[in-house]
């Protein structure tokens, strides 16, 4: 019989990503980190950056990942605005060559579509199903699900204690953090403090009732497996990753 | 949410004396998921702080730094074992990469921090000592930040100027963090006078 929490709604999307183990794109995001801190030549970098674009892409999350970039476009703006600033009062550390600043740039724009391809394309029991996978000790899977597992009650928790604030005659949000800190401090924090011990401690009940913790090796309803895809984007990513490298050291591109 | 009776929540001890036991292991149940509860709830929290408090501007980034900073010193005065914050930091990277996102070179990172972190409060005499929990935090939360500058500059090598804006935003962060400890000194004794912290 399935788990009642796992789910498959007619919602769901299923692109070639969503089909990727997420091993493989942890292992993808990996290598991408790495490469971008050996690669030093704009042009290799260019060729990776559209590579990982069109991989972002797979998600077909066209929104989002407008939204991202046009965030990680700002804050690059954002930094170089800070540099120009810098630049009028202390000349010296004005701009420099323009190609220095587009190296950054771009193994930055790299690492972040290999992050969003991955954000983008996992659903949260597929997190729980890749900590399995991983073969993670007892001690790092334990506290990863319970993380996970703790969010939608910690939510709760702050909708009940935003009420409670509001019966208390002040209304909730930023500006009572400001103009109360100290009523803010004994209003929510201490009242979401004192739930999240008391979730903390339901959720190590449930642990131990499912027999987490007594040296019992755990079944598990759906494996990450790899499969043929997986092996297809991991030779993809080990030949872009390769190239790009080969023509950097090897050919000597710059 | 809560369906457990006051008097039967004190699985801590429970679970604890069980893990001392001939055959148990270091690690209880309770003192995981506490570890992970205030991993999402530092992370979730920091979240909405910034969410609420209108974007990354160093007033949010700051509340943000306290309330985290607040929460892992609590945690550390509960869980009162070696390895807690390594553990804390190791979940908080892994569930970073796998669910927003996060990228990988902050494991090698935070595992750094966390392990040189936990030697200074093991030479200040331990987790029971109130010290050198503090100065560990304060420290960890240094040395967290001077490695992602670290690897920050390792990525702009070729314009290291780019690196000033994010490290006026760090040092924010940092004083926020300080500010951390004191916040998270009034929880535990606020805890502690509602009977929840028995030590």
């Amino acid at each position: 019989m399935p788990v009642s929490s796992i789910t498959r709604t007619a919602g769901d999307r299923q692109t070639p990503l969503h089909g990727l183990a997420m091993r493989t794109k942890m292992l993808i995001s990996v290598i991408a980190a790495v490469a971008v801190v050996v690669l030093e030549s704009p042009a290799v970098l260019l060729g990776l950056l559209v590579i990982s674009t069109a991989y972002a892409a797979l998600s077909r999350r066209y929104g989002v990942l407008l939204g991202a970039y046009l965030l990680f476009g700002a804050l690059w703006l954002l930094a170089l605005g800070f540099m120009h600033v810098m630049g009028v009062f202390l000349p010296r550390l004005g701009y420099g060559e323009l190609a220095d600043v587009v190296v950054p740039f771009l193994r930055s724009a790299i690492l972040l579509n290999a992050v969003l391809a991955m954000a983008l394309s996992s659903r949260i029991q597929g997190a729980l199903s890749a900590l399995k996978s991983l073969y993670l000790p007892y001690w790092l899977y334990l506290p990863a699900v319970a993380m996970v597992r703790f969010v939608p009650a910690f939510l709760f928790d702050v909708q009940q204690v935003g009420e409670s604030v509001r019966l208390k005659g002040y209304r909730p949000g930023p500006f009572l953090l400001v103009r109360h800190p100290v009523a803010s401090l004994r209003l929510i924090f201490m009242p979401l403090l004192f739930r999240a011990l008391r979730t903390a401690d339901d959720l190590s009940v449930a642990a131990e009732l499912k027999g987490l913790g007594a040296n019992t090796p755990a079944s598990r309803y759906r494996e990450d497996r790899f499969g043929e895809r997986d092996w297809v984007f991991m030779v993809l990513a080990a030949v872009a990753i390769g190239g790009s490298l080969w023509l950097e050291l090897g050919v000597g591109w710059s | 949410m809560s369906t457990i009776e006051p008097s039967a929540t004190d699985l801590g001890a429970a679970t604890r004396e069980r893990a001392s036991g001939r055959h148990g292991r270091y690690w209880s149940v309770s003192d995981l998921v506490m570890v992970g509860t205030f991993a999402a709830l530092a992370k979730v929290a920091g979240l909405l702080i910034v969410l609420f408090g209108g974007g990354m501007n160093p007033v949010t980034l700051m509340a943000s730094s306290i309330v985290s900073t607040a929460l892992l010193l609590v945690l550390l005065h509960k869980v009162q074992r070696l390895g807690t914050l390594t553990i804390f930091l190791l979940v908080s990277a892994v569930v970073d990469i796998l669910v927003l996102g996060g990228n990988p070179v902050r494991i090698p990172a935070s595992l750094l921090a966390g392990v040189l972190a936990e030697g200074v409060i093991w030479l200040l005499g331990g987790y029971r000592r109130m010290f050198g929990l503090i100065i560990g935090v304060a420290v960890h939360e240094l040395l967290a930040r001077a490695i992602s500058l670290g690897v920050g500059a390792l990525l702009v090598r070729e314009e290291p100027r780019l690196l000033l804006m994010v490290a006026a935003v760090v040092v924010v962060s940092y004083i926020g963090s300080l500010l951390g400890l004191w916040l998270g000194r009034r929880f535990i004794e606020e805890l502690r006078h509602a009977g929840i912290i028995h030590h």
